[in-house]
């Protein structure tokens, strides 16, 4: 089939496509070579490496922080539908023209304008122990709210800030992007028929837009698994103890503060074998779409 | 025409020896260099100042040598770039960096700098040099030259003391006296022991450990001396009580940085604060704040059961500088190292961060600061090495991480929290 498709077509579209092809190998193929074979070495980032077969991984199959890492992650992943149901809602209330609807468009993007990192900084000085959010709830007669220093809420935390509020700007421009090009007609239907605003919703818009739903969860497990390093550093650095610990600073953790590379890669490997998953899913969701 | 020759035989002879005695710091470039220097101390809120002093006077002592001094991000981040740098065999010619686990993990890109300081080397105190020797082990390389020693105690706040009816004269010694202060200071509104994260705790249990194995604490790397041991556990507990009765202030272990609870206590908002003996945190920044006499110091908290009392914890060097295997500069990078840790290098760098000094040659602030005084005397009293610096990168992370897991957040048992422990140092 391929010296069909050369005989056909000619050396060209190789000699095209040549250049895409070098940048990827070296930037993307070389690393994944590279990282599978540092995972199987005790390395600390320079010098040699050292043999070690697998037992990067039989260590960190036996490590309580891995395991807590990939726990961790499985919770911000749970607050993707949190983020989807959130945007998907805001976005429909905006398009129904809410007086005022282009203010708020540009106040819900604002997170996207700020960096990760003043997004974390900011966040870790406003929910610490004695920041102003506790100073609000105090001042209402509510009691402290350990938003950072209790495992089971600063991982919550992290959930609603990063995985729901950050996305929200973005989520907004993309589904109203989406919902622009639902027909106009069918909404004047639904309105003759009487549909009040979470019926239209529910089976006019999330219906119309399912494709773009469909990506955006996709791209919002990328973000989750792959994404949320900058701002776990600066809003609590994988604390309180192993609160917020996600498999991506565990990564940089072990790599970067411990200087064990080598088992680093391992969990670098786990990392990349679930974005190759979640990238595969992706692609078989744009496929079955488009056929 | 024989005397002449004889006397250029002298002449040569006595120039060759002093070139390779090592001995000078005045290094002759052939042309002019640049040697670039990575600090992490370097910063415009830090010691910048007296570093460009002390730079210019190197500069000026070595013609023909420019110094590019640049400004790197504190740890972790540091090593990080360190790393890097490795990783591409080029970068600085001089970078500093803390003695023990740090320095040992990078001696493969540090050249020895032993034949370069024979001739000082009686001015460091032993302890300081055994630290900067890799491994720890006298007789082996040394491959980074110790600026500062480094240890941890408690800081009070005299005119706190005073409102809350303690004797400001009389520190709270054993673990009765400190939880009665502590019950007198929180009664009169007083933070008792103002917290800066976690680090608070990981300082605390260093300057109790101090007193559990006293000069034993070495063994916790051969493990003749484990976490295991009564003493330890009772260290641990009497944290515990000092978190459950709200006497390390709570709110502080969710700073965003350990420096805000320096500030915060150095602003005059605690009782008490475990700070350290040199670099930030220290005698003089909490002087300079709250006044030279206001400030009293104590190195531990005595146990009824320990063997030991009053001990220091103290690590022989603190931060000191090593010469990178890449540079070009190496003989001129080792000057450089020398001027910062003898000498008037030295002598200004104590002088204006109130670092303490290993070199035994350089001393003579007591006068203006009675807490220095009082820290000088516990140095010359029994000194317990601190146990950090001899175990893996990483370590201080993860001990961190089971102090937020046993005092913060409550998850871990007594029990537990030693078996966790004690399994670091054999990570």
């Amino acid at each position: 089939m391929r010296h069909q498709g050369l005989e056909r077509d000619g050396i060209a579209p190789y000699i095209f496509l040549s250049p895409l092809l070098a940048l990827l190998a070296a930037f993307i193929l070389y690393p994944v070579v590279m990282n599978l074979v540092a995972s199987l070495t005790e390395w600390k980032g320079y010098g040699p490496m050292k043999w070690t077969g697998l037992a990067n991984y039989r260590g960190m199959i036996a490590d309580q922080a891995f395991w807590t890492s990939i726990s961790n992650t499985g919770i911000l992943v749970c607050y993707i539908p949190a983020s989807t149901l959130v945007t998907v809602f805001v976005a429909a209330l905006l398009r129904e023209g809410l007086r005022g609807w282009q203010a708020y468009r540009a106040i819900f993007y604002i997170p996207n304008l700020l960096g990760p990192v003043i997004i974390g900084v900011v966040f870790s000085i406003y929910l610490r122990d004695d920041g102003s959010l506790n100073l609000l709830i105090k001042w209402a007669g509510g009691p402290t709210v350990r938003f950072l220093t209790s495992p089971s809420i600063a991982i919550n935390s992290v959930g609603m800030v990063q995985v729901v509020w950050v996305h929200l700007g973005f989520g907004l421009i993309y589904f109203l992007a989406a919902m622009n090009g639902i027909d106009q007609g069918v909404y004047e239907a639904a309105l003759i028929d009487g549909a009040r605003f979470f019926q239209t919703l529910l089976h006019v818009t999330v219906p119309s837009i399912r494709f773009a739903i469909e990506f955006w969860v996709v791209f919002n497990f990328i973000e989750v698994f792959a994404r949320m390093f900058s701002y776990i550093y600066t809003l609590t650095r994988g604390g309180p103890g192993y609160g917020t610990f996600t498999l991506e600073y565990g990564i940089f953790s072990q790599g970067f503060e411990k200087f064990r590379v080598g088992y680093s890669s391992a969990w670098s490997m786990v990392l990349f074998l679930f974005c190759a998953a979640i990238s595969v899913l992706q692609i078989r969701l744009m496929r079955t779409r488009s056929s | 025409m024989i005397k002449k020759s004889i006397l250029c035989l002298i002449l040569a002879a006595a120039i060759t020896a002093i070139a390779f005695a090592g001995g000078s710091s005045e290094a002759a470039p052939k042309g002019p260099v640049t040697l670039t220097v990575w600090d992490f101390k370097y910063g415009p809120n830090d010691a910048q100042k007296p570093m460009q002093q002390i730079d210019a006077l190197f500069m000026q002592r070595n013609p023909g040598v420019t110094v590019n001094h640049v400004a790197q991000p504190g740890e972790p981040q540091y090593y990080q770039i360190i790393q890097a740098a490795a990783s591409a065999n080029q970068g600085p010619d001089v970078a500093m960096f803390h003695p023990g686990a740090r320095e040992y993990g990078f001696s493969d890109i540090l050249i020895d700098l032993t034949p370069y300081i024979q001739d000082i080397k009686s001015q460091f105190t032993p302890a300081s040099i055994a630290m900067v020797s890799i491994g720890g082990k006298v007789g082996a390389p040394i491959k980074v030259l110790p600026m500062t020693m480094q240890g941890f105690g408690i800081y009070y706040n005299k005119d706190y003391f005073k409102k809350a009816g303690l004797d400001p004269e009389q520190p709270p010694k054993t673990a009765a006296q400190f939880l009665a202060a502590c019950e007198k200071l929180k009664a009169a509104g007083i933070v008792p022991i103002t917290v800066g994260q976690t680090y608070t705790i990981d300082f605390l249990l260093r300057c109790l450990v101090a007193n559990d194995f006293g000069p034993n604490v070495a063994g916790l790397k051969d493990g003749s001396v484990k976490y295991t041991d009564p003493l330890f556990r009772e260290s641990v507990e009497f944290v515990k009580t000092l978190v459950d009765k709200g006497y390390l202030e709570k709110d502080g272990f969710s700073r965003p940085y350990f420096m805000d609870g320096i500030n915060k206590f150095a602003d005059g908002t605690g009782g008490m604060f475990v700070g350290l003996l040199s670099d930030v945190g220290n005698w003089k920044a909490f002087s300079d704040k709250l006044g030279a006499n206001n400030v009293g110091y104590f190195p531990t908290i005595n146990f009824p059961d320990s063997k030991y009392t009053d001990q220091q914890v103290a690590q022989g060097a603190g931060i000191g500088y090593g010469v990178m295997t890449w540079s070009k500069n190496q003989k001129i990078g080792a000057a450089y190292a020398r001027f910062y840790t003898t000498g008037d290098g030295a002598r200004i760098y104590a002088g204006a961060t109130g670092a303490l000094s290993p070199n035994t040659a350089v001393s003579g602030f007591e006068a203006d600061y009675p807490a220095l005084k009082t820290v000088q005397q516990y140095l010359k009293g029994s000194l317990a090495l601190d146990y950090l610096p001899m175990f893996y990168n990483g370590y201080e992370d993860d001990a961190n991480r089971l102090c937020d897991r046993m005092f913060v957040t409550g998850e871990l048992t007594t029990d537990q929290f030693i078996t966790e422990y004690q399994k670091l140092i054999t990570k």
